[in-house]
């Protein structure tokens, strides 16, 4: 979706009290795994939904790499 | 409760409308179900696939799934789609590590669903060890609701060991998915309960829909009571906030919404999720059973199908038929989950009806 068009999304969600988590997965989609929602939720209130998008990408290539010692 | 919506999700419900008609223009590729083979050590009593230990179907060869994944990656970013390893069980399959190694080493993240039956540790950590994302795990009532559910003496155990190792292995994601039926409904706060003691933090709750082995078994359909119930005893363990349940994705509830997810009733099948199924077919959630297939890995290429074809995921208005044909919450629901229709296109379930046929509030089970 265009970043406009999450951002208007996102504040009227808000605006209409819907959660963070919720306003999330208007932006993003639900996932069936749970997986999206959790690694986008950081910060408990936050609506900062757009920077975490592209953020998201990599959080998910990093997320349990095997480490070192395995 | 009745059923009618507040003014406040009328109009979340609009906008949500409006972001369903982007994402269905867009359709993104997001989830990608892969159905890895259709063998199961356990005899489920709710089994929507009827799976067998010995199935009629071999398991897909791994390099049969690689070429998807491959032809996917050409025309997005693998990043952004997140492969869920299904069955069946997959851990039946002795190769199930390699080939999720390398559906990671092309850059795929991904999770699995499993009975957790043959989930060791050794087994495991050579599933983290190969990239492992997500996880999720049935559990379906305490030892002997769920063992009489698995037709397994030891399923309770397994999958109690299992919660264990996903608690230790955080920040892994997992959760623990319920299968609500007569038996284990009056169990519901004792299993919460159970989870909480665990250390589990999110529980996602569904409902049998009539298909596979649960279509004509009486034990699993909730009376209109305990259905309404079920969502009664959702609600209320959000509001408490000591876990987070959540009614799984099928379904539109009504007054319900917003209140036992954290989203709006969506179904995403063939518009943000794809599968590809143990013969090969290209299809969306591996829950429809119908046989609503768009074509073959073996004929077709994949990213080809997903972009020129799937018109009747993308488009319900051939579902506005029968009950759905004047009813006003369609234009919320868009004719229910696709998984709840049927070869000829019927609605096996409307839960908007189920809920209509006990107004009253629900008993929570305590």
């Amino acid at each position: 979706m265009k970043t406009m068009y999450k951002k208007i999304t996102s504040f009227l969600l808000k605006l209409l009290g819907f959660s963070s988590t919720f306003v999330l997965a208007a932006c993003y989609g639900p996932s069936p795994t749970g997986y999206r929602e959790d690694q986008m939720v950081v910060d408990g209130d936050s609506v900062a939904v757009v920077d975490l998008a592209e953020e998201d990408a990599d959080s998910m290539a990093i997320i349990n790499t095997p480490s070192e010692d395995e | 409760m009745n059923n009618l919506l507040t003014l406040r999700k009328r109009l979340g419900l609009e906008l949500w409308r409006q972001r369903e008609n982007n994402i269905i223009r867009e359709h993104p590729l997001r989830q990608l179900f892969w159905e890895c083979t259709l063998r199961c050590n356990l005899h489920c009593r709710h089994c929507g696939s009827d799976c067998k230990v010995a199935a009629m179907q071999p398991d897909m060869p791994a390099a049969d799934f690689l070429r998807v994944l491959d032809s996917i990656a050409l025309r997005t970013d693998p990043h952004q789609v997140f492969v869920i390893v299904s069955g069946g069980e997959p851990l039946m399959r002795d190769d199930l590590e390699a080939c999720c190694a390398e559906i990671y080493a092309k850059g795929f993240p991904w999770g699995m669903v499993t009975n957790g039956l043959a989930l060791t540790p050794a087994r495991f950590r050579a599933l983290i060890k190969a990239g492992l994302h997500s996880i999720t795990i049935s559990l379906d009532g305490l030892e002997a609701d769920h063992n009489w559910m698995r037709g397994h003496k030891d399923s309770f155990l397994m999958v109690d060991k299992a919660i264990d190792m996903l608690v230790k292995a955080r920040p892994l994601v997992f959760d623990i998915v319920t299968c609500v039926n007569r038996r284990n409904y009056p169990q519901l706060a004792a299993i919460k309960q159970y989870l909480i003691q665990k250390g589990v933090t999110h529980w996602r709750i569904f409902t049998v829909f009539p298909a596979g082995r649960a279509a004509n078994d009486p034990d699993m359909r909730l009376t209109a009571e305990e259905f309404r119930g079920t969502f009664d005893f959702i609600k209320a363990t959000r509001q408490e906030g000591r876990i987070l349940a959540s009614y799984g994705c099928e379904g539109f509830l009504g007054s319900y919404e917003a209140d036992v997810r954290d989203h709006f009733f969506t179904c995403q099948a063939g518009i943000a999720i794809g599968s590809v199924l143990i013969d090969g077919s290209i299809g969306a959630c591996t829950s429809i059973r119908a046989d609503y297939s768009q074509g073959n890995i073996y004929r077709d290429d994949f990213m080809d199908v997903w972009e020129n074809r799937y018109l009747p995921y993308r488009d319900h208005s051939w579902m506005k038929q029968g009950d759905c044909a004047d009813c006003s919450y369609f234009r919320y629901c868009r004719g229910n989950g696709m998984h709840l229709h049927d070869g000829d296109g019927q609605l096996l379930l409307c839960h908007m009806k189920r809920l209509q046929e006990n107004p009253k509030e629900g008993v929570i089970p305590s």
